[in-house]
This record gives structure tokens, C-alpha cells and sequence, in this order.
């Protein structure tokens, strides 16, 4: 039951983790995301059986974690949320493919080799999501959908979601134990509380929403909403940019 | 049922952002709200209720597993289409990016599979029909079953739709349907059980909450809009047939579709002239030729292993050359 506590964890990890301050995390917001933008195209247009051609790009998640001075946990962590899901779509792939592949005298299914370098696209695709989030947080995030012109509305709504995410986190958190604690070897909730459960928290998020919303008015909100601002994209923000794409062109 | 990054290529990927924008820039521009309405914290604290609450385990009775709301369907009965498909795009923005479950690239595929099915098929088509305007205990219950188990059932197929386009199984598409609607129907009907469960505690609670809103009829437009998804749709993925580079999809359609034709074609032999350039044993040519295979002979597949081992140790190298030289300069400072 503890998927509440888990998650919370999760985000302050990452929160604390992008308040660090190496050269990854000093680069501007806007170029780390229009980097990675590049590097997932990149990566994922690579054909089922050009394993090898792959390997370079995991040259740039090396460079980006020790730079940054990410744990691997972390990206270990969101890697087993989503590999299952890969390998579940790839596994059919070395029954199902007649192309064979010899290798030592051993005839393989080129299956194989398809199914690998989808697991490597997944591995990659998800670390450099992480590394991302990891040395830029939402606000730079947030900050850099605003210089692409996302509309201020949609904006508002991820950022307030966002800060809202923890509270209610904590809240079902604070509930599932309370229940958990009072009943007999239910860990989950049962049928018949599904509704109540979920609903009385409901009910007291929709009146969290209404004094939210009084607090704004209060406090002279008039439809502005506030982003946290960085500095002007540098030199060597520019550098930064011009070499991974030269290097990720390299290689493709 | 997140479509990862690695799962699509980057046509496909593209195309579905571009729906995406396209039913974000529609949903909008009808809402005209003022940009200090209620509605802007409603959307901000529902999104994170509906986030959150994914992380409790219902009990599905007599199976020791749990299930969990989806949340797309309720945030439409809740705010309306428009405002729940909104809600709902900057849910999954979060979750790609917190869990890398989902991904920038397939971001556009999430939303469409399952905030639009469920905002703007599932909830117009069939819950408001099922409801009506005198809301029941009856209809809501049902409204919200049919409406959730269908909306997912659309989701499933656009992601075997996306998957296969973008060639990244070799399972033919009649049997990756087969294996995805089945799974979908039994998560769509827990799914619209925990949201009728949710709805009809409203209705007791608070019935004006569930109460249909006063909307302005937009049949037109809705046909219009309608059509240019379908439009932007078609256009995305039959570009793929007409690239020159087709992706995956050629890869995919040789595994299903025409392995026989190609097999029997000019084709055959060009690969065959491959094989006999670079085959170790020559005898062991016949049988493959005529089934038309790929053969990679030892030297290849050597020069292949000593690849991946050298951009490992080349990766290895690179982090400790990195991690040193940090250390170094923290040394120095502190010296």
C-alpha cells in the first residue's frame, strides 16, 4: 500500500537532484530539452536490427550521468517501470523472424538482434528522460515550454498539478495506512469502499480547490502566473548544443 | 498502457504530436474562460487527485490482485471534455518526466490514446447518451462502465495502430490485437468500476458535481473537428507508406503481410549475391537461398562483439577519465 510513500520519495529525489549544481545542471533549461529532443529522434530512428550503430548514443548517457553526478539508482529505478513493457513487445521478435543470423556456426534468429536493440532504445530513451529532469527539475522544464510558446494556460495547470501532487500524495498516504491498519489482512481497498474511499477524498480536493482559489484572489491574482526565470542562453550553452548534435549527425 | 519512446519511431511519433496540439490548441479555444476563473486551481488540484489516486490499490474481489483508475473518463464527467482532456495531457506530461513512463517522443501518443478516446469519444458518445440529462443510479453505473471499457478498448487498438506502424514487434497486427484487446477489456471494466464507484458516492454526496453542464451545441463543429483528426491522422501515417526510407513498417509488412511475394521476387536474389559474397561455407547456401534470409557470416558477427566491446570499455573509459578528473579538481580546490 505504500505506492503513496514511494512516489513521494520519487520527487523529492529528483527535486533535491536538480538543485545540484555541476556543469550539467548550469546549462540552460531550454538547451538541455531541445538536446535531448534531438538524441531521442535521433535514437529512436535507428532500424530493428542496427544494434551496433546504437552504441554511440550510450556514450552520451555515460558523459551526462558522471557530469551531472546522477545516481544510477535513479535511472535504475524508472528503468523497471517501463522495461517490462519492452520486452514484453520485443520478446516475440527471435520466434517470429525467419532471418537468421550466423554467428560461430551457430545459426541465431536475427529476431535476436532486433529485440536487443529495442531493450537498448528503451534503456537509453528513459535515461536521457531522467538525466533530463534530474539536472533541470520542472521549474526549468516549466520555464523552457514557456520559451516555446505552450500557452500560459496549459502552463498553469502543470505547475499548480505539480505542487498539488505531493499534498495529496501524503493524503492518501495518511488514509491507505489508517485503513490498512484497520482491517484484517487488507492490503488494498476493499470493493465496497472503493467509492467512499476515493470519493471523500475527492470531495474534500474539490472545497482544497475552492480556498485555493480564494488564497489567489486574495493574494492579487489576476490570471499571471509567475515562472521561475533563468538567465540568457551563453556561448557556451550555443557550444554545448552545436557539439552533441554534430556528434549525434556522427553517428547516425 | 504508456507508449514508451523506444516503442514508436519518430514519424509516428511526430504525427500524434501534431494531432495532440491540434485537439489541445481545439479544447482552448472553446473553453473561453477568464484567465483568473476557478476553474484553473480546479484543474490543477483535480489533475493531482487523479495522479495520486492511481497510486491506491483497489482489491479486485476473488483474485488477490488490484486495479486502478485510469482517471480520464472522470475528469471528463467532472470538468467537461475539454478541461479533463487538458487536465489529463498535463498529467502524462508529469509522469513521462517523473517516471520516464511515457516519453517526450510518445507523449503525443498518450495523450491521444487515452485522453481522447476517453474525453471526447467515450464520454460524448456514450456516457451522455447512457445518462441523459436525468441522471440515475442505474444509468451512471452503466454510463461509466460502457463508457470506461470502450474508451479503452479504442486506446488498445491506436497503440497496436502506432506500434505496428512504427515496426518495433514482429507479431503480426491480427495477433498483437488478439493480446491487447482482451488484457484492455478486463483493465477497462475494473477501471470502470472503481470510476462508477466514485460517481455514484457523488451522486449521494453531491449531485450537482455530476449534474450535466449547460453547453452550447457544437454538433458542426464537432463534425469538422472530427474530420480534420481523422484527416491529420490518415496523412501522418500513410506518409509512412510513401517515404522513401519506410522505417519500420517495411520491416513489419515483410514479417506479416507479403513475406511470401517478397520472397519469390528480384528481391530474393539480390540477397542471395550478398550471401555468396560473404558466406564462410558455401554449403551450407541451398536451403537458405530459397527462403531468402539474411546471413551475417563470422567475420561479420566478430566485428560485431568487438564493436560492442570497445564502445563498452570506450564508455567505461569515459566515466572514469570523467569521475578522475572531477576528483582532481576538487583536490586542487581544496589544496
Amino acid at each position: 500500500m505504500n505506492n503513496a510513500e514511494a512516489t513521494i520519495e520519487k520527487f523529492r529525489q529528483l527535486e533535491i537532484l536538480s538543485e545540484g549544481d555541476t556543469i550539467i545542471h548550469r546549462c540552460h533549461p531550454l538547451i538541455k530539452l531541445i538536446t535531448t529532443i534531438i538524441y531521442l529522434t535521433v535514437v529512436i530512428s535507428f532500424k530493428p536490427y542496427e544494434f551496433l550503430n546504437l552504441m554511440p548514443f550510450l556514450i552520451y548517457i555515460v558523459v551526462i550521468k558522471e557530469l551531472s553526478e546522477i545516481p544510477i539508482t535513479v535511472i535504475w529505478d524508472r528503468l523497471k517501470i517501463i522495461l517490462p513493457l519492452i520486452i514484453g513487445m520485443g520478446i516475440f521478435n527471435p520466434f517470429l523472424d525467419a532471418n537468421r543470423l550466423m554467428l560461430f556456426n551457430l545459426s541465431l534468429s536475427m529476431g535476436w538482434i532486433s529485440f536487443f536493440s529495442l531493450l537498448l532504445k528503451g534503456i537509453l530513451t528513459v535515461s536521457a528522460m531522467i538525466l533530463l529532469i534530474g539536472t533541470t527539475g520542472i521549474n526549468g522544464i516549466t520555464y523552457s515550454l514557456k520559451l516555446l510558446k505552450l500557452p500560459n494556460f496549459f502552463l498553469m495547470t502543470f505547475s499548480l498539478i505539480y505542487r498539488y501532487i505531493g499534498i495529496l500524495l501524503e493524503e492518501i498516504f495518511r488514509m491507505s495506512t489508517a485503513y490498512s491498519l484497520r482491517s484484517k489482512r487488507h492490503e488494498g481497498i476493499k470493493i465496497s469502499a472503493w467509492g467512499s474511499f476515493a470519493g471523500n477524498l475527492l470531495l474534500r480536493t474539490i472545497e482544497r480547490a475552492e480556498n485555493v482559489h480564494r488564497a489567489m484572489l486574495a493574494r492579487g491574482f489576476k490570471g499571471q502566473f509567475y515562472f521561475r526565470e533563468y538567465r540568457p542562453v551563453n556561448g557556451f550553452d550555443v557550444a554545448y548544443l552545436l557539439t552533441w548534435s554534430l556528434y549525434f549527425m556522427i553517428f547516425r | 498502457m504508456h507508449m514508451a519512446d523506444a516503442l514508436i519511431s519518430p514519424l509516428v511519433g511526430g504525427s500524434m504530436l501534431l494531432t495532440t496540439v491540434g485537439v489541445s490548441a481545439y479544447s482552448i479555444k472553446n473553453l473561453k474562460i477568464d484567465s483568473n476563473d476557478y476553474k484553473i486551481p480546479l484543474m490543477g488540484v483535480m489533475g493531482a487527485f487523479i495522479f495520486s489516486a492511481q497510486m491506491i490499490n483497489f482489491t479486485i474481489p476473488g483474485t488477490g490482485s488490484s486495479g486502478h483508475l485510469g482517471g480520464g473518463l472522470l475528469l471528463a464527467i467532472l470538468l467537461g471534455p475539454e478541461l479533463g482532456f487538458l487536465t489529463l495531457a498535463a498529467i502524462l506530461l508529469i509522469q513521462a518526466m517523473m517516471f520516464g513512463d511515457g516519453g517526450l517522443l510518445a507523449y503525443g501518443c498518450n495523450v491521444f490514446n487515452l485522453g481522447f478516446y476517453t474525453c471526447y469519444l467515450a464520454y460524448p458518445l456514450i456516457y451522455k447518451r447512457i445518462v441523459g440529462n436525468a441522471p440515475s443510479e442505474r444509468r451512471l453505473f452503466w454510463g461509466c462502465l460502457i463508457a470506461a471499457v470502450i474508451g479503452l478498448q479504442f486506446g488498445a487498438f491506436s497503440v497496436v495502430i502506432e506500434t505496428f506502424l512504427s515496426g518495433k514487434t514482429a507479431l503480426s497486427m491480427s495477433k498483437f490485437l488478439m493480446l491487447m484487446q482482451p488484457i484492455h477489456l478486463g483493465i477497462g471494466l475494473v477501471e470502470g468500476l472503481i470510476t462508477a464507484s466514485i460517481v455514484l458516492f457523488l451522486w449521494k454526496a453531491r449531485p450537482e458535481l455530476i449534474l450535466p453542464l449547460e453547453r452550447p451545441k457544437r454538433k458542426l463543429n464537432h463534425v469538422i473537428f472530427i474530420g480534420l483528426i481523422v484527416a491529420l491522422l490518415v496523412g501522418g501515417m500513410l506518409s509512412t507508406f510513401a517515404s522513401d526510407h519506410p522505417d519500420g513498417l517495411e520491416w513489419a509488412l515483410e514479417k506479416t503481410l507479403v513475406q511470401s511475394e517478397i520472397s519469390q521476387d528480384a528481391e530474393g536474389s539480390v540477397f542471395s549475391k550478398i550471401q555468396s559474397q560473404t558466406a564462410v561455407m558455401p554449403d551450407y547456401k541451398a536451403p537458405i537461398d530459397t527462403e531468402r534470409k539474411y546471413v551475417i557470416d563470422l567475420s561479420t558477427g566478430m566485428a560485431g562483439l568487438i564493436g560492442v566491446l570497445f564502445t563498452f570499455i570506450v564508455a567505461i573509459l569515459m566515466g572514469i577519465i570523467i569521475r578522475r578528473s572531477k576528483k582532481h579538481i576538487a583536490n586542487m580546490k581544496r589544496g
